[in-house]
């Protein structure tokens, strides 16, 4: 799993990076499943394809899970 | 219940098996009886079942699938909409089929009209024209391309109405699909509506031009992982929709993709 910065600036949302020159109104920290996987909360077993974390969430809270693919067409 | 009325119910229950096993793919004998429904049933050819009717629509003309086929390109350019389950998973898995799809003149798509209707299809190619599409319904084209590396483009520039998940998946996994895709006439989306639609895709820009504050209705996930997979697209929306959707997940981790730009660039139509 990976932590990547989303930067919300005046008339843009860059996730992941940041361009030289603009001025950012909040960072958000994302945390990302690996391809082909999904992140599983520990405490609820909620499955989850990304989560903000924020309020003292941490990324050891949660574990990757390998989903089926592709996904099922009911 | 007399005898006479048992047996006729029998022979209708027997009747249906067969019609089951030949929408199915399965071969049907001369003498549709008990004794030959065992080697009918072992007919039915791999992967087929389910609810994947054993069927292709040419010039109009319904006939029984072939494992290969080349479209022309125009086989449905005198069509101008498809009904509720009109094309509802009509060439499901027909990797022979080659060609292109033109569907032109359509302008309007139904509730699951065309659900799975070209799953892994992946000997389409080149561009799919909806560029009269106006409306697509509930799942209306859920499934309707995916996996479908062939496709280089797509033309949407008309759609208005998209329903709950009307592009689901729509474009899932066509690594072939490149380039800018212009939903700039859309002013409503169902919840849902775009899950997963370019996931896996080379998109580089989608542009939202005519979305409102009121396009979203009580939703919030209209978009919940759009760009799941890809990589360095911007997606562009009216100016004052960044108080709107500015704070939604599925907007601030960039649907899902990688290097995602998100930007309000455009102006606002309200």
């Amino acid at each position: 799993m990976e932590i990547r910065i989303t930067y919300i600036c005046n008339g843009a949302i860059y996730c992941g990076f940041k361009p030289d020159g603009v001025e950012v109104l909040e960072e958000r920290e994302v945390l990302y499943p690996a391809e082909g996987y999904e992140l599983e909360r520990i405490s609820d077993k909620e499955r989850l394809l990304s989560v903000w974390l924020k309020d003292g969430d941490v990324k050891e809270n949660y574990i990757e899970v390998k989903i089926d693919e592709p996904d099922s067409i009911d | 219940m007399s005898i006479s009325s048992a047996l006729v119910a029998a022979q209708g229950r027997v009747a249906n098996a067969y019609t089951a096993i030949s929408a199915k793919g399965g071969t049907l004998p001369q003498t549709q009886n008990l004794a030959n429904m065992p080697a009918a049933i072992n007919s039915i050819p791999s992967g087929g079942g389910g609810n994947i009717p054993n069927y292709q629509i040419v010039n109009g003309v319904l006939s029984r699938k072939t494992s290969t086929y080349n479209l022309t390109g125009s086989e449905f350019s005198s069509v101008t909409s498809i009904n509720d389950y009109g094309l509802y998973f009509a060439f499901y898995n027909c990797t022979g089929i080659t060609g292109s799809v033109n569907l032109s003149s359509v302008t309007s798509i139904g509730m699951y009209g065309l659900y799975s209707a070209f799953y892994n299809c992946a000997g389409l190619v080149g561009s799919v024209d909806l560029s009269s599409v106006t409306s697509i319904g509930n799942s209306g084209m859920q499934n309707a391309f995916s996996e479908c590396t062939g496709l280089t483009n797509v033309n949407l520039s008309s759609v208005t109405s998209i329903g709950k998940s009307g592009m689901q998946n729509a474009f899932y996994y066509c690594t072939g699909l490149t380039g800018s895709v212009d939903l700039s006439s859309v002013t409503s989306i169902g919840n849902s509506g775009m899950q997963n639609a370019f996931r896996n895709t080379g998109i580089t820009d989608l542009y939202f031009n005519s979305l409102t504050s009121s396009s979203f209705g009580s939703y919030t996930n209209q978009f919940s992982y759009m760009l799941n997979n890809v990589t360095g697209c911007t997606v562009h929306f009216p100016s004052n929709l960044q108080s709107v959707i500015g704070s939604w997940a599925d907007v601030t981790n960039g649907f899902g993709g990688r290097n995602t730009t998100v930007l309000f660039d455009l102006e606002s139509t309200e």
